[in-house]
């Protein structure tokens, strides 16, 4: 390997020491925000055991119950530094499998068939990106509306919203994220309608998408674009941008930014009133006197057709209309599941996906459990002649059991239910989501369910860690204690 | 008032307390034999080298002590490090490292911004171009690409200085080790699992890595139409290409005249001049999986398809060859012994591997058939297995049959090779027509440059596992930090005794950071084998841009390369030490005789 470096005034390399104060600087910085990570989170937990032990103080003479307990609640204080430790051992282990966790949930969540509100999804049978002709959608919209009556939605143009793509850059020489945008080109009511999943959306939401709606149907260049994508793109609501398409010939949009797209779906989207990209094609032909090059022939400005059903049959129905290659030939198109789409789509990931669930989770679960057994058993070595005494006084082998494994559970519960609420607060609230972008879902929040997982896992996996050690308390023989003093 | 300010007085010297524990915690990181030379910085009156230091109530001297230990151990720290800057040159290793960027990440500040403007013009240039550099470009490539062995071996110095130095009690530690032998395993054992999944994590980015840096041919260009951000989105159809093959740059992208003109590479076959150039047609198709049954599951795939108008000239220009008994497709009908027609096809090893996998084969060979696209198509190539993204595709002849039932009908890329053979002449090559076609507009880029830049899925994914791993390694230490305050609170008194038989403070720091490296390393070096088992296994991935939409799904051989052990090492005895320094510290802060109370 060839060394040389940039020369230095000096006369010699200075890099060495440079690197040297560099790395602990970065290091100390680091170990920093890890040591007020662990503060933050030390301070709940403490709290949370003292005001438990003052409760069961208050409370001991209710029962032997609470005795016991609080028996328990006053181990963990004997030794701070290894309670401490255990449990930020727990508190960071059970922040990362709740990170993972969510993501993972999230994928089965989209990836699950639904049994009734069925979203289907029509595109080119074999190609993608697909491209069909526009008259598809009446074909389409035929179809549906043949179905029998119990089959087909209420009201089917409703029920129907279509995509077209495009794409394009705000600068036509240089393209790079911050300045590429992909419009979804629609209907804008259909938002409404179709766009967003019940309950998805709050009421002021409703209303501000409702006043937009409007907007765009007077004036179709106007557009929305979701407030990451803003961010991204270093624009605001109100900026008027000239998009230069990519892969649409000789087509250029100039559009005014009316609103943010609300919800966390599409936050990093946009969309655009399809009539404008139709007004787009028309004018292509006026100017030039022949047709776009994505209408000729058929044409293949359609690019996705959702599709709202009653139920499952409705939808099986409905496909084998769709699919039939006597009515839908050029090309040929096929319906399937919003979830098998988005399946599709997550193919690639396939076997990351897998890691993550069965080597990552488990392998960071068993993390836990073997560093709360290292510290439980470490504690019931240290402990064996007090455990002796408790047998002395009369405790039963099951109690001593119970006294150990309560130890570990409090701890394991505990840190796990202060880990996911940290983790649910810091990632929801204040950064907004996890942006790891995964096929088009651009980030994950962290789930609700998370929040009764943390404690369960952490309950679980101190369960399973102090098992051992415990059935070793319970084994303690009363003759250690007199051993000890003689 | 008082009791808020005497509240706000604490608060801070917890605050004080935290950062100077955290300044220890990163000086841990420093190599051990560095940190006790400076030991007599805090202590003037112990010495590393001397068995006896003559006390002093000078403060002058003490002073001087302090001073020269500072000195002392940063030669010692520069000197260790200079040694592994050349023992890591000196291996065989490729210039680029795949740690490479976290280092230029880190180190991409310069040092102009410490200098007021006004004062930086006043500078020679020399001066100025020094202060303007990151830091990254004033280090030593070495130190840059592959750190990871450079740290490495700046702690097996350490350890070699350490035990060459000697007195310091290893068969105490060692026979503790063994004794308290449950509690040493479980904490090995958590390094096993947490060093297995990172080397497992490092493993897979490397395989993705390998693949975006092995696929594109120095010398290729490759041309989409203007505006494409990918292969997929592109479309040659709205002008000429005939010309593009005659295409000859005389001037460079900075308009300087070429001394040789840059052309497209000709090679003669039989009595005509061929060009290497392909012109091809890429389709993503969604294709229904199958099970070994040939049931359909009901999920689906996306498949790529290339489909050119040369196979063999394809593949030169691509330097993809193919096994043993393979051949280059045709474009004519293939009946099968059922008397249906088939398409001929070569699949990459990656593909054939997931279709194979459906006919209840480890791949498909030549001769193989199976269905896409209402087509039936026959193998009658594999490619050779390299890493490569045209490993995950199926390769064919241009045909009707195809671009009818798929619609695209033009070339989506024109792949040429310069006669230069070089990035560079790609470079200038693409430059050329890029800005001087004048039939159709164009995009073309070093096809190098093209592979490269479809690393931002790397990245991410790099990022992702480097924040968990960094998280897992929290737990780690702490967990470390568990078994390492319990083993010396266990042995107080022996701590006291060996005070007693002469051991000084910093042989007893010494002892037990030792004690926790050991369990790392067992660990450790465990979990780097656990992670070795992945090696060369196949994994779905997919690989995007950062410049706009698009992307290929690749099939990825999982690489746990040298340097991705390393990593992992390193890894471990960072956190061996980071778990082991403060029970250490702790341990030498006992006074003699309280230990033995």
């Amino acid at each position: 390997m060839n060394i040389s470096y940039a020369g230095s005034p000096f006369g010699f390399d200075t890099g060495l020491a440079e690197l040297g104060g560099w790395l602990a600087f970065v290091l100390s910085v680091l170990i920093l925000l890890g040591l007020v990570l662990g503060v933050i989170s030390l301070v709940p937990f403490y709290f949370t055991l003292l005001a438990g032990e003052f409760t069961l103080f208050l409370t001991q003479n209710f029962g032997r119950g609470f005795k016991f307990l609080l028996i328990s609640f006053r181990g963990l204080r004997r030794n701070l530094l290894r309670t401490s430790l255990t449990y930020l051992a727990t508190f960071v282990l059970t922040f990362v499998i709740c990170v993972i966790w969510s993501v993972l949930t999230f994928i089965d969540l989209v990836t699950t068939e639904r049994e009734t509100d069925f979203k289907a999804i029509v595109t080119e049978r074999y190609q993608a990106p697909s491209q069909m002709p526009s008259k598809y959608e009446g074909d389409i919209v035929e179809a549906i509306k043949s179905l029998p009556e119990h089959l087909r939605p209420a009201n089917v143009e409703d029920n129907v919203m279509t995509w077209s793509f495009i794409g394009g850059s705000t600068d036509p020489k240089v393209r790079s994220m911050e300045n590429i945008i992909f419009f979804f080109a629609l209907e804008p009511k259909k938002l409404l309608t179709m766009q967003y999943e019940p309950g998805e959306l709050t009421e002021a939401d409703v209303e501000s998408l409702r006043t937009h709606i409007k907007t765009m149907e007077d004036n179709p260049r106007c557009v929305m674009v979701g407030p990451d994508k803003l961010k991204a793109m270093n624009k605001r609501v109100g900026d008027r941008i000239k998009v230069y398409t990519l892969g649409i010939v000789d087509i250029e949009f100039e559009v005014e930014i009316i609103g943010e797209l609300p919800g966390d779906r599409m936050s990093s989207s946009a969309v655009m009133n399809r009539a404008y990209y139709y007004q787009s094609l028309q004018d292509y032909e006026r100017r030039t006197g022949k047709k776009h090059p994505l209408e000729e022939g058929n044409g293949r400005t359609l690019n996705l057709v959702w599709i709202k059903l009653p139920n499952k049959e409705a939808f099986e129905a409905a496909a084998a209309l769709v699919n039939d290659p006597a009515k839908f030939s050029a090309p040929a198109i096929k319906m399937e599941t919003a979830s098998s789409a988005v399946g599709s789509f997550l193919e690639a990931y396939r076997d990351i996906l897998w890691g993550a669930r069965y080597l990552f989770l488990p392998a960071v679960a068993i993390t836990m459990s073997l560093v709360v057994a290292n510290a439980i058993s470490i504690s019931v070595r240290e402990r064996r002649t007090e455990l002796a005494v408790l047998k002395v006084l009369g405790f039963q082998p099951w109690q001593l059991l119970l006294l150990v494994l309560s130890e570990a559970l409090m701890v394991g519960a505990l840190s796990g239910m202060i880990s996911t609420g940290l983790a649910y607060y810091m990632v929801n609230i204040v950064g907004g989501g996890i942006k790891f972008p995964i096929a088009f879902f651009p980030k994950f929040m962290i789930r609700d369910s998370v929040l009764w997982l943390g404690p369960l896992l952490g309950m679980v996996t101190s369960l399973v860690g102090s098992l051992l050690p415990a059935i070793s308390a319970c084994r303690v023989k009363a003759s250690n204690v007199f051993a000890k003093v003689s | 008032m008082t009791s808020l300010l005497h509240l706000a007085w604490r608060a801070l010297v917890k605050l004080g307390s935290i950062i100077v524990s955290a300044f220890v915690l990163g000086l841990s990181l420093l190599p051990l034999s560095v940190l006790l030379l400076a030991f007599p910085t805090i202590e003037p009156e112990e010495s590393v080298i001397h068995d006896t230091v003559v006390p002093t109530r000078s403060w002058l001297r003490r002073t001087g002590r302090r001073i020269f230990a500072v000195f002392t151990s940063l030669a010692v720290f520069i000197a260790i490090l200079a040694a592994s800057v050349e023992l890591t040159t000196q291996l065989d290793l490729s210039a680029k490292g795949q740690f490479g960027y976290v280092a230029k990440a880190m180190l991409g500040l310069s040092l102009d911004v410490f200098v007021p403007p006004d004062k930086l013009a006043e500078m020679t240039p020399d001066w100025q171009q020094f202060l303007k550099s990151p830091i990254w470009a004033l280090l030593p490539p070495a130190m840059i690409e592959h750190w990871p062995h450079v740290i490495l071996f700046v702690y097996l110095i350490d350890l070699l200085l350490l035990f060459a130095v000697g007195k310091v009690p290893l068969q105490y530690n060692y026979r503790n080790l063994v004794v308290r032998w449950r509690v040493t395993a479980l904490t090995a054992l958590a390094f096993v699992v947490v060093v297995g999944l990172m080397v497992g994590m490092l493993a897979f980015v490397n395989g993705m890595n390998n693949l975006t840096e092995n696929t594109g041919v120095p010398g290729n260009v490759l041309i989409l139409s203007e505006g494409a951000t990918d292969e997929i989105f592109s479309n040659l159809g709205y002008g000429e290409l005939d010309n593009v093959e005659k295409v000859v740059a005389t001037v460079d992208q900075y308009n300087r005249p070429l001394p040789k003109p840059i052309g497209i590479k000709k090679e003669k076959i039989g009595d005509r001049d061929v060009y290497w150039a392909s012109r091809e047609t890429f389709y993503i198709l969604n294709q229904p999986q199958r099970d070994r049954e040939g049931n359909e599951t009901g999920r689906r795939r996306f498949v790529q398809l290339r489909t050119m108008e040369d196979g063999e000239i394809g593949g030169k220009v691509h330097g993809v060859s193919l096994d043993g008994e393979g051949r280059w497709f045709t474009r004519n009908p293939y009946t099968l012994p059922n008397g249906t027609a088939a398409i001929e096809c070569v699949l990459g090893h990656g593909i054939a591997g997931t279709l194979g996998a459906e006919a209840g084969k480890a791949i498909l060979a030549p001769g193989d058939v199976f269905d896409l696209g209402n087509e039936n198509w026959i193998v009658v190539g594999v490619m050779k297995q390299q890493a490569s993204t045209f490993g995950s595709e199926i390769w064919t002849a241009r045909q009707s049959k195809i671009y009818e039932p798929f619609g695209k009908r033009s070339y989506t890329t024109f792949v040429v090779r310069n006669d230069t053979g070089t990035d560079e002449g790609a470079r200038i090559l693409a430059h050329k027509l890029s800005t001087d076609y004048p039939q159709q507009k164009l995009k073309a880029v070093s096809e190098q440059a093209y592979y490269a830049e479809l690393n931002k899925t790397n990245r991410q994914f790099l990022i992702a596992f480097s924040f968990v791993a960094l998280v897992m390694s929290i737990g780690s230490v702490f967990g470390v930090m568990n078994t390492m305050f319990a083993a010396i609170a266990s042995r107080i008194r022996d701590i006291g005794v060996l005070r007693l038989l002469g051991f000084k403070r910093w042989q007893i720091l010494v002892s037990f950071m030792l004690e926790s490296l050991l369990i790392a390393i067992l660990g450790g070096v465990l979990g780097c084998c656990v992670g070795f088992f992945i090696d060369g296994r196949s994994a779905n991935g997919t690989l995007s841009g950062s410049s706009g939409p698009g992307g290929k799904s690749i099939v990825i051989s999982i690489d746990v390369s040298s340097e991705i052990i390393v990593c992992g090492l390193l890894f471990t005895l960072v956190i061996g030490r980071l778990g082991g320094l403060v029970p250490a510290l702790s341990a030498i802060r006992m006074k003699m005789l309280d230990s033995l109370k």
